[in-house]
């Protein structure tokens, strides 16, 4: 630095850029504000020194490896992404779990409207009746089976996925049988096609359109659950492997991955035999007073249906996005630290 | 040096030609262009002629009486640099395309300070810096990672990710200048 102290380049003046420096250095003004600090640049011989220090230093941050310290897993997991909120309630996934569960509780009880609505002068009441608690039951299933391998996965086991799906399996299966017993024996529903008796008619529902639903939602929550776990256990490389499908990966134990592709066209095909069926069932409706009714119960039993598939892959989809990045950004921070030398 | 205390006593120096005057001229504002030009992003190799191109062109009016004093000399150089760094990228046209050795010859990589007492500074400023404030700038600064790609890493908004940054800069000057300090002493 050559110390000039003249009219041209001040040495004192009465406010200097304090902050707007550091931005500039760091290259994050705009350029009326770049060309405003470098006109007091031109002219402040305090201001272009600590400039000309800043700057090198700046430099030394960005291209010079030896000076960065080394970051420990805990520090950078600590920091970073999801993986870090596998301690925290439904591992950092609460609003998409309570979303779930809510979609869900009420799309078993929508099959109950769709069953019933047509004859709904009959079995109002008892359409009322069971609609809450079956909603009840079943979104408390789901949080219940979904918190079972949070846990499971927390505590470093392998059966999370094994521990949720049976947790669904008897209670909902339990549920549909209570609700067999109750709901009518008899046809409900008028078409022009062989139609079933209520309590037949929801089994079929209960076994073709709301457990295949959880194939959305039970293996890929797990999957970003075990994820996380493999994150914070420094298996960075193997989680970026195995989501590229590499050859060489490695599925952990217990772990079913779908990749967000293969869900994908099960939507579609599941989604277009759904909305096929439907119409087929409506345009076979025989007319009566409540056929209108029965009709909306069944488009918004399938709208409700699609939310929750949709819903589930996009988080998914998002969920393994962040991991992904997690693991590439762990990996690039502690690379240096393993080889300082290598740039 | 600072032979002339005043813009119009070394501007009447360069009109007459006085080799001093225009010694003090170029070293006055030739590094605090060649600084900017560099902030600018032109390539190293051509840094210095452009640097040459805006003190040449400014002495040039300077003795052609261009320059009236309606602002203040060291202003008047800034806007001759802006228009000469927008020539600059106009005549390399927008779609450039650089050869790999120019890529790194331009890379600040290689034109970083090899100055120990910086390093050393640094690296203290770095390790009085909390480790949030360190994996920020590390991701940025070093990894390259831009605002919206750590926006899905730090699970925060790009406002904040910006605000954060934001004060882990501050942070580290702070820490940088205390370093500094502590080192010149030392020496």
């Amino acid at each position: 630095m050559t110390p000039i102290a003249n009219d041209h380049v001040k040495d004192i003046h009465s406010s200097h850029l304090g902050e707007a420096l550091t931005s500039y250095c760091f290259g994050s003004l705009s350029d009326d504000q770049r060309d405003t600090v470098e006109q007091h640049l031109m002219s402040c011989a305090i201001c272009w020194a600590e400039f000309q220090r800043l700057d090198a230093a700046v430099r030394v941050l960005r291209f010079d490896a030896r000076v960065w310290p080394a970051f420990s897993i805990q520090a950078v997991t600590s920091v970073l992404g999801v993986s870090s909120d596998l301690q925290r309630s439904f591992g950092g996934h609460t609003r998409f779990v309570f979303v779930i569960a809510l979609l869900y509780g009420v799309e078993w009880a929508a099959g109950l409207w769709s069953e019933l609505g047509y004859a709904y002068d009959r079995f109002g009441t008892l359409l009322w009746v069971l609609s809450l608690p079956v909603t009840i039951v079943v979104g408390g299933t789901v949080l219940l089976a979904l918190w079972l391998d949070v846990r499971s996965t927390r505590a470093g086991h392998t059966t999370g996925l094994v521990r949720s799906m049976a947790a669904l399996a008897l209670i909902l299966s339990l549920l549909t049988v209570a609700l067999m017993i109750v709901l009518p024996a008899e046809r409900t529903i008028q078409a022009s096609f062989q139609t079933r008796t209520a309590a037949a008619g929801y089994l079929k529902d209960a076994e073709l359109i709301f457990l295949p639903l959880l194939v959305f939602v039970v293996p890929t929550f797990d999957a970003i659950l075990r994820f996380q776990r493999e994150i914070r256990s420094n298996r960075h490389a193997q989680v970026l492997s195995l989501m590229a499908r590499a050859p060489d990966a490695v599925t952990p134990r217990g772990m079913l991955y779908l990749s967000p592709r293969l869900l994908g066209v099960v939507l579609l095909i599941y989604g277009v035999v759904k909305v096929l069926g439907t119409n087929h069932m409506l345009d076979a409706l025989t007319p009566g007073p409540y056929a209108n009714f029965f009709s909306v119960a069944a488009y918004i039993s399938t709208g409700l249906w699609f939310a929750i598939a949709i819903t589930s892959l996009v988080w998914y989809a998002g969920a393994l996005n962040e991991l992904k990045r997690e693991a590439v950004a762990y990996i690039a921070l502690t690379r240096r630290a393993a080889d300082p030398t290598k740039h | 040096m600072a032979e002339y205390s005043a813009d119009d006593q070394l501007v009447a120096a360069i009109v007459e030609d006085r080799n001093d005057a225009i010694r003090e001229f170029e070293q006055l504002f030739g590094p605090r262009i060649q600084a900017f030009a560099r902030k600018r992003r032109i390539p190293s190799n051509d840094r210095d002629d452009v640097v040459q191109d805006v003190l040449a062109d400014a002495l040039r009016q300077i003795q052609r009486g261009r320059f009236r004093g309606e602002a203040a000399l060291s202003t008047w150089v800034h806007q001759i640099m802006n228009g000469k760094v927008a020539d600059y990228w106009r005549k390399q046209g927008k779609a450039t395309v650089l050869q790999l050795q120019d890529l790194a010859e331009n890379h600040d990589s290689l034109v970083t300070t090899n100055n120990p007492d910086v390093v050393a500074a640094v690296q203290q400023a770095l390790g009085r810096l909390s480790t949030d404030d360190q994996l920020l700038l590390r991701l940025h600064e070093q990894e390259q990672y831009t605002l919206a790609e750590m926006c899905p890493i730090l699970r925060v908004r790009k406002s904040a990710v910006a605000e954060r940054l934001a004060r882990a800069r501050k942070r580290f000057r702070q820490a940088f200048a205390g370093a500094e300090a502590i080192i010149v002493r030392s020496d």
